[in-house]
């Protein structure tokens, strides 16, 4: 077939997106108020958010490929080494996983930065306990605009940039299976943090991130902003999760056999898995509720035969397997990182991957737990309760893999071991208070105060966030080719620990002192607790911002640049040289042993890759 | 059984064969987020009605939702169906092809269909 010369060369970047994304949006709101059915121009919204992320997508380049195939056009190729240089690549669409593991990394952070600022203006508002300083609307305002934004973080903040980076390195392949569909991934998540942004502008939604009708279906324009900015995390959670299957079923090495695999990939396998099969349920969901608001259709409205508990079943279908999608990446890193500083082979690997698995086969089976108080049929109470406290099986089964990986162990206490023993220590209070709130008695009365708010930010920001952290420290040198501090790294662990732990513990007995959730105004006798908490959360947000000085400190005034393998691991990632090559592997590695023989007599090295760098037997 | 990543260095023929096998795989995975999809949709479905103890659902005079929604995604399902098969004989009909890709491009982005294989 001849292929024509020509080939789009529009000027693909950001400003063209948003520059298309404008009119995009009035286009939208027109063609939504011409044919909306409702008064309060939600159709026109939702439909201006639409019509401007997709001329935003196109604007970033994403309907070049399929009109020149379509047209028989000269297309662009996947792998571009000419993309590969300056730090324009990360600025426009790029097909290169490492490009997009740093746009990722970047992305998130600043979202992180607004999420934080988020939760700094509520803790600001609890300094008094008359809710003088925010009022109560613009207070469950911000809760949920910190809520969701949190949310959209931690949906991708591992998988985002370390499973788009390292994934194909830690298989000894080239490329993801998909390229395009890896950056669609990423191109959706910054239209959806400024839709979600808008809501300020629409005065903000009232329902938290839980989304409840027949409030959501009531609330103003600023619910359309929830609608469709968590719709394009569902995109991005669809889109990874196709492309992270079929890179690691599809694409690994010879010799990369199943119980070879790297435990963070197989955290991101699980993962995928997850965000795969709940999203859709999500995005489904989602479409009902816009369809509620703006057609006349009355799924969630029980006024016109609908019902809340629909959306109730809905949602948490989706929302509890997304509990996991935050934490098994986590399990992964920590499975990932411990053996390689305890210097000895990972203890139960299979025993580790079962425990992976087992949880998120049992996070289908648990949504209705959130639902306790709600009015379901007691009848369905036990079973719920059961399936529910059944996941600290497979969840302690990781944690045991864990600590007889450390029993007896040498441990190199670097800073990414550090923020695993972090991890291990606050995930034991989140998950061990996660065992009480499964408790139907016991749920009665906690549901909904502090204490449950206490409980999931010790496993999301205890658990994941310190997980996130010890990935940072741990793979930022292979990713950016400069070590960071490891003084200025031990007294951000220190300080986020300290501070972390001083600013929720106290919240679980706020929480015992029946102090509800989503509530400005709080009994005075609270006060007291509340400050402290205020003034820890504080130094919590101060330790952030150590993180990010390192950042800066570390790469633009030091810039100490990384060895290939600064940690001495085994891992096929660290046995690249740094910067990693464009095309990772000059020749498909082969693999010829684990990723954690430490210590054991003649291990062989990981692979044989044909002389880059040199496989490191460790020891 | 991993597939042979070496292939995709060897020769174009190779490569090819590892896309299609990567396109396949990233076909049934997503026909599973398909399959979810259209489960929420059929459990609303047979909840809603399971709940419809008084009739109440479809009250009278609450204004129905518009069928012509339904007709055009209809019409796009029919239309991308239709260009697809038409598509597929693209070595006899290459004109006609071309002829219709914008209502292919159109239905495919409209009806969020799956993305390329890379």
């Amino acid at each position: 077939m001849v292929v024509s010369e020509r080939r789009l060369s529009l000027p693909n970047n950001p400003i063209t997106g948003i520059v298309l994304a404008i009119p995009g949006y009035f286009a939208g709101v027109w063609l939504g108020t011409l044919f909306g059915l409702d008064d309060d121009q939600n159709t026109g919204i939702i439909l201006g958010y639409l019509f401007a992320t997709a001329a935003f997508l196109i604007g970033i380049g994403f309907l070049n490929y399929p009109l020149e195939r379509l047209f028989g056009w000269q297309v662009t190729p996947v792998t571009d080494p000419a993309e590969n240089t300056g730090i324009g690549r990360f600025f426009r669409l790029s097909l290169d996983h490492k490009v997009i593991g740093i746009q990722y990394l970047v992305t998130i952070l600043i979202m992180l930065l607004f999420g934080g600022i988020g939760a700094m203006l509520i803790r600001t508002s609890l300094l008094v306990p008359d809710s003088t300083i925010t009022p109560p609307g613009n207070y469950i305002s911000l809760i949920g605009l910190h809520a969701v934004m949190m949310i959209f973080i931690t949906s991708a903040v591992i998988v985002g940039p370390f499973g788009n980076y390292l994934v194909p390195l830690m298989i000894g392949a080239r490329r993801m299976a998909f390229p395009r569909l890896e950056a669609l991934s990423f191109w959706v998540v910054p239209p959806a943090a400024v839709i979600l942004a808008a809501a300020t502008f629409w005065g903000g939604f009232p329902t938290g991130w839980t989304g409840y009708p027949p409030l959501s279906v009531q609330a103003g324009q600023g619910m359309d902003s929830y609608i469709v900015g968590f719709a394009l995390i569902a995109v991005a959670l669809v889109t990874s999760g196709i492309n992270m299957l079929a890179t690691i079923i599809g694409l690994r090495a010879p010799g990369m056999t199943w119980t070879r695999l790297p435990m963070f990939v197989w955290g991101i396998f699980t993962t995928s898995i997850l965000g795969l099969l709940a999203a859709p349920v999500l995005a489904a969901a989602l479409i009902m509720l816009a369809m509620d608001r703006t057609v006349n259709t009355s799924f969630f409205l029980a006024s016109n035969g609908g019902s809340n508990y629909l959306w109730e079943n809905l949602f948490w279908f989706f929302g509890h397997p997304e509990v996991y999608i935050f934490i098994l990446p986590a399990f992964g890193i920590i499975m990932e990182i411990v053996p390689h500083f305890a210097r000895k082979p990972l203890w139960g690997y299979r025993t580790g991957v079962v425990g992976l698995f087992g949880v998120a086969l049992l996070s289908w089976f648990v949504w209705q737990h959130h639902l306790f108080v709600s009015g379901i049929a007691p009848v369905l109470r036990p079973f719920y309760m059961l399936s529910t406290e059944l996941i600290s099986i497979p969840t302690g089964i990781i944690f045991l893999v864990v600590l007889g990986t450390l029993w007896r162990a040498r441990v190199w206490f670097t800073v990414p071991m550090l923020f695993c023993m972090g991890f291990l220590f606050n995930f034991l209070i989140g998950g061990i208070s996660g065992v009480y709130l499964s408790d139907v008695p016991t749920d009665v009365t906690l549901h909904g105060s502090y204490f449950s708010m206490a409980h999931f930010h010790y496993t999301i920001m205890g658990g994941e966030i310190f997980a996130l952290m010890a990935a940072a420290y741990y793979w930022l040198p292979k990713m950016t080719g400069k070590m960071l501090s490891p003084t200025i790294g031990r007294i951000h662990f220190w300080w986020m620990f300290i501070a972390f732990n001083s600013t929720f513990f106290p919240l679980f007995i706020v929480g015992l002192l029946n102090m509800p959730r989503r509530v400005a105004a709080y009994n005075p006798d609270l006060v007291g607790l509340n400050r402290w908490v205020t003034i820890s959360a504080y130094f919590l947000f101060g330790s952030m911002l150590v993180f990010a000085g390192n950042l800066i400190y570390s790469w633009f005034f030091v810039a100490r640049p990384a060895v290939a393998n600064p940690w001495h691991a085994r891992s096929l990632e660290w046995q690249v040289p740094t910067p990693v090559p464009a095309a990772n592997f000059d020749r498909v590695p082969v693999i010829v042993a684990g990723p954690y023989e430490y210590g054991i007599p003649n291990a062989r090295p990981v692979a044989d890759l044909g002389g880059i760098v040199g496989a490191t037997g460790g020891g | 059984m991993a597939v042979r990543t070496r292939a995709y260095e060897a020769d174009a023929a190779a490569a090819a064969a590892l896309d299609t096998r990567l396109a396949g795989i990233g076909t049934w995975l997503f026909l599973a987020a398909d399959l979810f999809f259209f489960v929420a949709w059929w459990f609303a479905f047979f909840y809603l009605r399971a709940l419809n103890n008084h009739q109440d659902w479809k009250a009278q005079g609450i204004g129905p939702p518009s069928k012509g929604y339904g007709a055009i995604v209809l019409v796009l399902a029919l239309a991308t169906a239709i260009t697809y098969f038409l598509g597929s004989r693209q070595a006899t009909m290459a004109f006609l092809f071309r002829l219709l890709t914008p209502v292919a491009v159109f239905s495919r982005v409209t009806r969020c269909g799956t993305w390329d294989s890379a």
